[in-house]
C-alpha cells in the first residue's frame, strides 16, 4: 500500500486502480502459516486418498487370515493394523478419506452455491419473493430427512452419488437462511442505495455489493458444513443407507472401531486421527480465508 | 487489459447544453409519499407516516436550492424521492420539463445518468470490500462502459476531486479519512457525467476543518462543470454560505422558499424564524437565553390539523388549528414565499395584514 507512490509521475508499467483483490487475497493467504498448514495437510491428505488405494497392489477388502485384529506393525506390513475381519486398516482409512472428503467439499460446495443465491436473492428482493423462498425453505425443513433419503434409494437404487444428493439438499438450508438475514443488514447500507441510484440492475448489486459481505460468514458456516456432512453421511451408512461394505468411509470405520475400543484401539485411533486434522486443517483454512477475503483485516 | 478505447467524456462537458440560466432543471408539484405502518395507530384503520406531503418546488438550472429543517422533517424522503429510490405516492416530478417514469417521459435511466446523489455516511455508503477505483467505476461498468475504459475514468474523476489516483485508486474505504471518503463519494456522482447533484447531509457528519475543505470542493466543482445542487442540511450557516435559495421543511411540508438574504433576512414563516434564532452566534454577549422554539416534533403519524407548526409557534389562533395555509407570496420579493395565516390580509389571524396591503394578492389561494 506504500509502495503505490514510488512510481515518479503516474503512469508505470501498472495502472492505478488494477490491483486485483483476488490477488491480494491470495498474497494474505500465503502470509498466513496456520491456513497454509491448513491447506498442505488437506492436500497431503487428498493426494494419499486417491494414489494410495490405486497403487495398492491388493484390493480394499483383501483378507489376511494370518493377521487378523492385529496391531499396527511396520514389519508385518500393516502400518495401521488389521480390523477384526482381517482387513489392512491402512488401506482403507486412506479409501475412507476419498468417500468422507468428497461427501464433506460436495455438501459445503452445495450449501456455499444454492445457499449464497437463495439467500442473497431472496432477502435483497424481500417481499413476495422473499416469502415465498423463505416458505419452500420452510417446507424442506419440516419433510422428515430419512423419509426423503428412503424415498430417493426407492426410486433409484443404492448409489454414492445419491447420498451427495440428499445431504447436498439439507445442508444449504441453514446457508440460506444465515445469508438472508446478513443481506437483510447489507441492503439498507447506503452503497447499496448509492448502487442504485447509479442505476445499476438489481442483479448485478447482489453480485458485486451483496455478495462479497457475505463473505465472512458464508465461509466460516462453510467450514462448519463438512464435518456436519461427514458425521451425517456415517449415520446414514450405520442405517444402511449409505456406504456398503466393502466401500468405507471415516464415519463408518470409526463407529466400527468404537465398538472395539477397548480390545484392538488402533481401529478407532488412526481414521479419528485423520477426520480430527481434516477438521482441524478446514478450521484452520476458513479463518484464514475469511480474512484474507476481508480488506480490513490485511 | 482490453485495449480498445470507448469515447468516454471527460469532466468539464458536463453541463455544455445550453440550456439558459433560470430555466427550471427540476420541477416538482405535488409530491407525496406516505409511509404505511404495520399494526395501524391502535385507532381504526390502518396508520400512515406523512413523510413528504404535498410539497411542490423548481430548481434553476445553475443554482443551489438548500433544504433546511428539523431531524424527521422529511429532507431526506424528498431526496430519495427525486432520485427513484423510493416510489413516490403522488405529485409530478419534471427534469427538464420532462416527466420522469411517465409514458412518455424520460426513463428511470436517463434520469440516473442526469441526477446523481452524495450521501451523509460517508463510510457507509463505501462498500468496505470495493478499493476506491472499483467504487468511482462501478456506476460506468454498471452503465455498459468497458472495464479498462471506466478505471481510467475513475482515476481521472478522483483526480478531479483532489485525491492522486496513484495513491488513492486502490484503497479501500477503512484505509481513507471521513474527509477523503466524501471526496470519493462525490467522485462516485460525478463520474457519470451528472446535471443535478442531491447532496443529502453530505458535509454533516465531517469534523469543521474538513467540511470547510469540501465545501469548498463542491463549489469549485460546480462552478467547473455547471453543475445544479440541492443541499439537504440541518446546519443553517452551511446553507447559508453555499445555496442561491433556501426551502424550509417542517413535518413533510415547505414552510417557506426563497432567496437566501431575503430568508434570513426577513423570515416570514414563524417556524424559519425560530430556526434562525437558534443558530448560535459568535459572539458570547448575543447567547440565546430561551429556547426559541418549544417541545418535540410532533408525530408525524397524526400531525395536527390545519398549520401543522400550531402546536409550536408562538401567535397560533383558532384559524391556524381549522385551515391549512397556503404557500404564497407575502413581501416585496416576488420569489419569496412563506405559507402562514399571519401574512395573509383578511386570513382571520390576528396579526394578518390590513387588505389594502397593495402588493399583497387578493386570494390567498393563487400564485404570482
Amino acid at each position: 500500500m506504500t509502495d503505490a507512490a514510488t512510481s515518479p509521475d503516474g503512469q508505470g508499467a501498472t495502472v492505478p486502480g488494477s490491483r486485483s483483490p483476488w490477488r491480494a487475497a491470495a498474497a494474505h493467504l500465503g502470509r498466513n502459516r496456520a491456513a497454509m498448514a491448513g491447506l498442505v495437510t488437506l492436500g497431503v491428505l487428498a493426494f494419499l486418498a486417491i494414489t494410495v488405494p490405486a497403487l495398492s497392489p491388493y484390493p480394499i477388502d483383501d483378507i489376511f487370515w494370518d493377521a487378523i485384529g492385529t496391531g499396527p506393525t511396520l514389519a508385518g506390513g500393516h502400518p495401521f493394523g488389521t480390523d477384526a475381519n482381517g482387513r489392512d486398516l491402512f488401506l482403507r482409512t486412506l479409501y475412507a478419506g476419498r468417500i468422507s472428503l468428497t461427501v464433506g467439499l460436495a455438501a459445503s460446495l452445495v450449501s456455499v452455491l444454492v445457499g449464497v443465491a437463495w439467500g442473497t436473492v431472496s432477502g435483497y428482493f424481500g417481499g413476495v419473493t422473499d416469502s415465498l423462498m423463505m416458505r419452500f425453505v420452510d417446507i424442506l425443513y419440516a419433510l422428515p430427512f430419512m423419509f426423503f433419503v428412503i424415498l430417493l434409494m426407492v426410486y433409484f437404487g443404492r448409489h454414492v452419488v445419491l447420498i451427495f444428493v440428499a445431504i447436498g439438499m439439507v445442508e444449504w438450508l441453514d446457508m440460506a437462511r444465515i445469508v438472508r438475514g446478513e443481506t437483510l443488514s447489507i441492503k439498507r447500507r447506503e452503497f447499496v442505495e448509492a448502487a442504485r441510484a447509479m442505476g445499476a440492475p438489481s442483479l448485478w448489486i447482489v453480485a458485486r455489493h451483496v455478495v462479497p459481505n457475505v463473505v465472512g460468514p458464508v465461509v466460516v458456516f462453510a467450514t462448519l458444513t463438512v464435518p456436519r456432512a461427514i458425521l451425517f453421511e456415517s449415520f446414514l451408512s450405520f442405517l444402511g443407507l449409505g456406504i456398503q461394505e466393502p466401500m468405507t468411509s471415516w464415519g463408518v470405520l470409526i463407529s466400527e472401531g468404537a465398538t472395539q475400543m477397548e480390545t484392538q484401539p488402533w481401529a478407532l485411533v488412526f481414521p479419528a486421527t485423520f477426520l480430527a486434522a481434516t477438521l482441524f486443517s478446514l478450521n484452520f483454512l476458513g479463518d484464514g480465508l475469511r480474512d484474507a477475503l476481508d480488506p480490513r483485516h490485511r | 487489459m482490453n485495449a480498445t478505447p470507448a469515447p468516454v467524456d471527460p469532466p468539464g462537458t458536463a453541463a455544455t447544453d445550453p440550456a439558459a440560466d433560470g430555466r427550471p432543471i427540476l420541477g416538482v408539484s405535488g409530491l407525496r409519499k406516505y409511509f404505511r405502518l404495520r399494526g395501524g395507530s391502535g385507532g381504526v384503520g390502518p396508520a400512515y407516516v406523512q413523510a413528504v406531503d404535498d410539497i411542490s418546488f423548481t430548481v434553476a438550472t445553475g443554482e443551489t436550492l438548500g433544504v433546511v429543517g428539523e431531524s424527521g422533517c422529511g429532507k431526506s424522503t424528498t431526496a430519495r424521492l427525486l432520485m427513484r429510490l423510493i416510489e413516490p405516492d403522488d405529485g409530478e416530478i419534471l427534469l427538464d420539463g420532462r416527466d420522469v417514469g411517465g409514458r412518455d417521459g424520460m426513463s428511470l435511466r436517463a434520469l440516473r445518468r442526469n441526477v446523481q446523489m452524495v450521501f451523509q455516511d460517508s463510510y457507509s455508503s463505501l462498500n468496505p470490500r470495493h478499493t476506491m477505483a472499483e467504487e468511482v467505476s462501478f456506476g460506468l461498468t454498471a452503465q455498459g462502459v468497458k472495464r479498462a475504459e471506466a478505471r481510467r475514468r475513475a482515476n481521472e474523476v478522483l483526480e478531479f476531486v483532489g485525491l492522486e489516483p496513484a495513491i488513492f485508486a486502490d484503497r479501500y474505504p477503512h484505509e481513507l479519512s471521513g474527509g477523503q471518503r466524501q471526496r470519493v463519494n462525490v467522485a462516485r456522482a460525478l463520474a457519470l457525467n451528472p446535471r443535478l447533484l442531491l447532496l443529502d447531509e453530505a458535509v454533516s457528519s465531517l469534523d469543521k476543518s474538513v467540511e470547510a475543505q469540501v465545501l469548498n470542493l463542491l463549489i469549485e466543482i460546480k462552478e467547473r462543470l455547471g453543475l445544479t445542487y440541492v443541499f439537504i442540511s440541518h446546519d443553517l450557516n452551511v446553507v447559508r454560505f453555499i445555496a442561491d435559495r433556501v426551502l424550509v421543511m417542517y413535518l413533510g411540508k415547505v414552510v417557506e422558499i426563497g432567496p437566501v438574504d431575503r430568508v434570513y433576512g426577513s423570515p416570514g414563516h414563524p417556524y424559519t424564524r425560530a430556526l434562525i434564532a437558534s443558530r448560535l452566534s459568535m459572539d458570547p454577549r448575543r447567547r440565546i437565553e430561551a429556547p426559541p422554539v418549544a417541545g418535540d416534533l410532533p408525530s408525524p403519524i397524526n400531525p395536527p390539523s390545519g398549520c401543522r407548526f400550531r402546536t409550536r409557534c408562538p401567535i397560533a389562533e383558532p384559524v391556524c388549528g381549522s385551515r391549512e395555509p397556503v404557500l404564497d407570496r407575502f413581501g416585496a420579493e416576488p420569489a419569496h414565499l412563506a405559507a402562514c395565516h399571519a401574512l395573509v390580509p383578511g386570513s382571520g389571524h390576528g396579526q394578518a395584514p390590513d387588505r389594502d396591503g397593495g402588493t399583497v394578492p387578493e386570494n390567498e389561494g393563487s400564485r404570482p
